[in-house]
């Protein structure tokens, strides 16, 4: 359902498809920040609905969100705070995976200080439960690893 | 829930501000654990309570060395590119009266400590920082710098707080670009050392470095500089083709010599000196000053030949405190005539509150009376305190007489003066001269200006 591109040359909107089947907007400027979507245009036109498969209809609206600021100039540290603040840590995880993806460079950056910032003083079974990594060291293995980093295993917070 | 590869989960460890929770990542699981050493940088300070727990008889067992978890951190990471440590700002109020003890567990500039992770990381490490421990760095002399310029094959940026370095030793680092010492003494009198070793920066950092004697800067690529020096040394040169930011403070050196032909923006605040040379200064285009009230003449007249100043920012200092007298002033004649014939290009000024108070009363004692108009001067920020409402609408009024490209005022009112006396005067300027662009403020010592409206 590929839409008319608008006559006037410098409001350009470009159509994308998520995994799920759903179709977005955004401007051809803000596309250009993706350059995933700047290559899938390149290839194959500006007139094709472009599709994601890894990017969802969750994820993409706030992810044009952020564009649509940064093309315009407007992204301050006030807007990139209300923008992350009532995302739980596996929304913001999801969001940074669909950056990777899109190839985002100014989204990505963020969203990685935002990840490393909330993992600030969290417990490593919080850690292991994030990265969803399986604890692969032997019980003494760890235990050994645990004793000689036990300077930093002090002020945890407690897991939500 | 996905997992996230290991390219990502390093972007994400490489920016956790505190090398603590990198260490206890390690422990997470394999992977994180190998992930974690291709990390590229590296922060660890020294709070104050980690200090206080090492020095209570309670704790202090339960405290791994700060050396120690260093050494640990960095021996297994071989690409590390930017290394800081340090202690906290905080501690650099313990004096000594607090501290009972000569141990040296936090002097980080210790030569024998840091040879014993630096050499690893000669290859990667381009920026490295250290903020040492004042108490117990600074009755020890450092060869720091020695074993850093011979190890460091590709450093680019040095910052060095609260140590004693010495020169002795001290090889050429053609890579360095960005150097600070702040709170340092340096035992390299005229700063010779310097300027040879480090001959390819391009910015330098000098805040409260001491042990210095009839310093010169000599530096071929340096771009931009802050020096911030006390009353001990004889005498400043700078001789820099490609300088073009400087900001320098300084109280009274014998002579003071700058040669800076790229200098475009220069903020010197200083108190007098005995000789001051500018020599091929006629770039300049931003200029701030901030120097004693008792004798401008001779500093502003050094300036005259930077014809190409468009913006000003001046203001007096008086060393002592600020008396409200209108009558009795020591201070000679020094008229906005005066100012402006020093400076006739001037598009912009900004006059802070004693400068303003000056050249007021120099106005009211019969100075511009002599109604030669200026035209360049386009606008006007000045701190005002108002003493006589009279005195200042009149000199208000014959400046904007004598200015008459002068299009945008902009006074900030000192927060003491009378609400009503402060209305007054706003109205009464608004009303005289509708044409102009007026913004008005509130401006108090210690506190940040408050803009109270903007435009008519």
């Amino acid at each position: 359902m590929a839409q008319e591109a608008s006559s006037s040359t410098s409001s350009k909107t470009i159509s994308l498809k998520t995994g799920d089947g759903e179709i977005f907007e955004i401007e051809a400027s803000a596309a250009k920040q993706m350059k995933t979507v700047q290559r899938l245009i390149d290839d194959l036109g500006d007139d094709i609905t472009i599709p994601l498969h890894n990017v969802f209809s969750k994820e993409l609206p706030k992810i044009i969100e952020y564009y649509k600021k940064d093309i315009t100039g407007e992204i301050t540290k006030d807007f990139e705070a209300e923008f992350v603040k009532d995302l739980n840590d596996d929304e913001v995880k999801v969001l940074f995976l669909a950056a990777n993806y899109l190839d985002a460079n100014k989204l990505f950056e963020f969203l990685s200080q935002n990840i490393a910032d909330r993992l600030e003083s969290k417990s490593v079974e919080y850690v292991r439960k994030y990265f969803g990594v399986e604890n692969d060291f032997t019980p003494e293995e760890e235990s050994k690893l645990r004793e000689e980093r036990a300077w930093s295993f002090r002020g945890i917070k407690e897991d939500e | 829930m996905e997992n996230l590869p290991s390219p990502l989960v390093i972007e994400i460890l490489s920016r956790l501000k505190d090398s603590t929770d990198l260490a206890r990542c390690r422990v997470v699981s394999n992977t994180l654990n190998e992930a974690s050493y291709e990390v590229r940088s590296l922060t660890l300070v020294c709070s104050m309570s980690r200090y206080l727990k090492s020095r209570s008889p309670e704790t202090k067992h339960l405290i791994t060395p700060f050396k120690t978890v260093l050494k640990n951190l960095v021996l297994r990471s071989p690409n590390l590119e930017s290394v800081s440590l340090g202690v906290d700002r905080s501690l650099g109020g313990i004096s000594f009266d607090d501290v009972e003890d000569e141990s040296d567990d936090l002097h980080l500039t210790d030569f024998n400590f840091i040879q014993d992770w630096l050499p690893s990381l000669s290859k990667s490490i381009k920026s490295l920082s250290v903020s040492d421990f004042w108490v117990q760095s600074c009755w020890r002399q450092s060869q720091a710098l020695s074993l850093i310029s011979s190890t460091c094959h590709c450093l680019v940026q040095l910052v060095v707080r609260n140590a004693w370095l010495v020169v002795d030793g001290l090889c050429l680092m053609p890579t360095l670009t960005h150097l600070t010492l702040e709170f340092v003494r340096l035992d390299d009198e005229d700063l010779n050392m310097l300027n040879t070793c480090f001959p390819n920066l391009t910015q330098l950092n000098l805040i409260g470095v001491g042990g210095l004697k009839e310093p010169k800067i000599n530096l071929p690529h340096l771009r931009t500089c802050q020096w911030s020096v006390s009353n001990a040394p004889l005498s400043l040169n700078i001789l820099a083709p490609s300088l073009v930011d400087f900001h320098l403070k300084c109280i009274k050196p014998r002579l003071l010599f700058l040669e800076a032909p790229s200098l475009s923006n220069f903020n010197l605040s200083l108190e007098n000196t005995d000789e001051l040379v500018l020599k091929n200064c006629g770039n300049i285009q931003c200029l701030q000053l901030e120097v004693e009230c008792f004798s401008p003449g001779y500093i502003l007249s050094m300036f005259q030949r930077c014809v190409a100043v468009e913006r000003l920012s001046l203001d007096f200092v008086r060393k002592t405190p600020r008396v409200v007298d209108v009558g009795a002033d020591q201070v000679r004649e020094f008229g906005l005539d005066m100012l402006l014939n020093y400076f006739p290009n001037i598009r912009y000024l900004s006059l802070g509150s004693e400068a303003w108070r000056v050249i007021e009363s120099s106005f009211c004692r019969g100075s511009l009376k002599n109604g030669i108009e200026t035209k360049t001067l386009k606008e006007l920020v000045a701190y005002i305190v108002v003493l006589e409402i009279e005195f200042t609408l009149a000199f208000i009024f014959s400046v904007l007489d004598k200015c008459t490209q002068l299009g945008g005022v902009s006074l900030l009112i000192h927060s003491d003066v009378d609400p009503r006396v402060a209305g007054n005067l706003i109205s009464a300027c608004r009303t005289k001269f509708p044409g102009v662009r007026w913004r008005w403020g509130i401006w108090k010592e210690g506190i940040k200006d408050t803009w109270v409206s903007d435009g008519i």
